[in-house]
């Protein structure tokens, strides 16, 4: 048995935003498979606390980067879905470059090959 | 859902809602996004064959504690909260203002006129609280959530806000007129009806008819989510 390097609080509170960025843009989601997918993508390194999601949420729709609304699925359970807006994209190509900016950084710095832009 | 120990899961569900309903910084839709979510957890738990109890237990402290949640999502849009308040003082003020209205002319019909029924008029004016009082006693205890649910969809968009209100302000005003005009005496109707129906328009009185629930609709109207689409079926 190997010991998984959870991440730190503050390194998972600044990667929410780019996180829920990027998995919106792939399509509208809601808050219980946006955090399900954030588990699977990172193999359960990233645990987010579930509730916390929703303030992130609210604060991307509060600042118009994405737009939210209640739908019901088939099996009569609604939803609050969540859906990048035109400005979200902008916001998260910046997130984009910012990340890479730290990720070739620190890569350089490892002499790791870094990744392209 | 009951199994050998006596855990009831819905009770445990109504019993976490009432924890996060005393969190004054969630507005009422947070608090049923977090419901959707423990929800969502529990159905998947208990697909993964966790029984009732444990589902529950796990998804409640996965999702954090009620008093955390208020914080963080405090923190998220602090005016937020606040403007929900407002919202409903002022929701409660146009249904109080649309409840005289249709009472007054309800007591119109059953009161005679003439001056000897005046103390018939304080006693109606009294009983005219009565529902309002109901209302406020059932939301102190705690019973709002269920009881008035139904009520919700009335205003979950400004357009349906704005239909539903007019409407029922305008057949509040012709029902009153109705009754007015079954009063009104054969050789002064006309005159009568011009008074009744033309002079408020013109008059101080038509401020308080008009401005008042005018006011409260603009306030209700803007404080709104401005698009809620109506539910959609997914496959």
């Amino acid at each position: 048995m190997y010991k998984t390097t959870m991440l730190t609080k503050d390194l998972v509170a600044a990667s929410s935003r780019p996180l829920v960025l990027s998995i919106l843009a792939e399509g509208e989601s809601y808050g219980y498979e946006i955090i399900k997918r954030v588990r699977e993508l990172s193999g359960g390194r990233i645990e987010w606390s579930d509730g916390m999601l929703y303030p992130v949420l609210h604060r991307l729709e509060r600042e118009g980067l994405v737009e939210s609304e209640w739908k019901e699925a088939a099996t009569g359970r609604e939803r609050k879905y969540y859906i990048l807006k035109a400005d979200g994209r902008k916001a998260l190509k910046t997130e984009r470059q910012q990340w890479l900016t730290v990720h070739n950084s620190l890569n350089k710095l490892w002499k790791i090959k870094p990744v392209s832009t | 859902m009951e199994n050998q120990t006596g855990f009831n899961l819905n009770a445990a569900i109504e019993n976490w809602r009432e924890e996060l309903a005393a969190q004054s910084n969630l507005t009422a839709e947070m608090r049923r996004e977090l419901e959707t979510h423990v929800n969502d957890t529990v159905a998947e738990l208990q697909r993964r064959g966790l029984n009732g109890e444990e589902s529950f237990w796990l998804a409640r402290r996965r999702v954090g504690q009620p008093k955390e949640l208020g914080e963080e999502f405090g923190k998220a849009d602090p005016a937020k909260a606040c403007r929900e308040g407002v919202l409903w003082i002022a929701l409660a003020f146009f249904i109080m203002f649309l409840w005289q209205n249709l009472a007054d002319g309800l007591w119109d019909i059953l009161i005679p006129q003439n001056s000897e029924a005046i103390w018939m008029w304080q006693i109606a004016h009294s009983l005219n609280f009565l529902p309002v009082a109901w209302i406020a006693v059932s939301i102190a205890r705690g019973r709002s959530i269920k009881k008035f649910a139904a009520w919700r969809s009335l205003i979950r968009s400004r357009g349906r806000f704005l239909v539903v209100a007019c409407f029922s302000y305008l057949a509040i005003k012709a029902f009153a007129l109705a009754v007015l005009l079954t009063r009104l005496s054969p050789p002064h109707e006309a005159q009568e009806f011009m008074r009744a129906f033309w002079w408020p328009l013109f008059s101080w009185d038509s401020l308080d008819s008009l401005a008042w629930p005018g006011a409260l609709i603009a306030i209700i109207f803007w404080l709104l989510p401005a698009a809620q689409s109506p539910t959609l079926k997914r496959t």
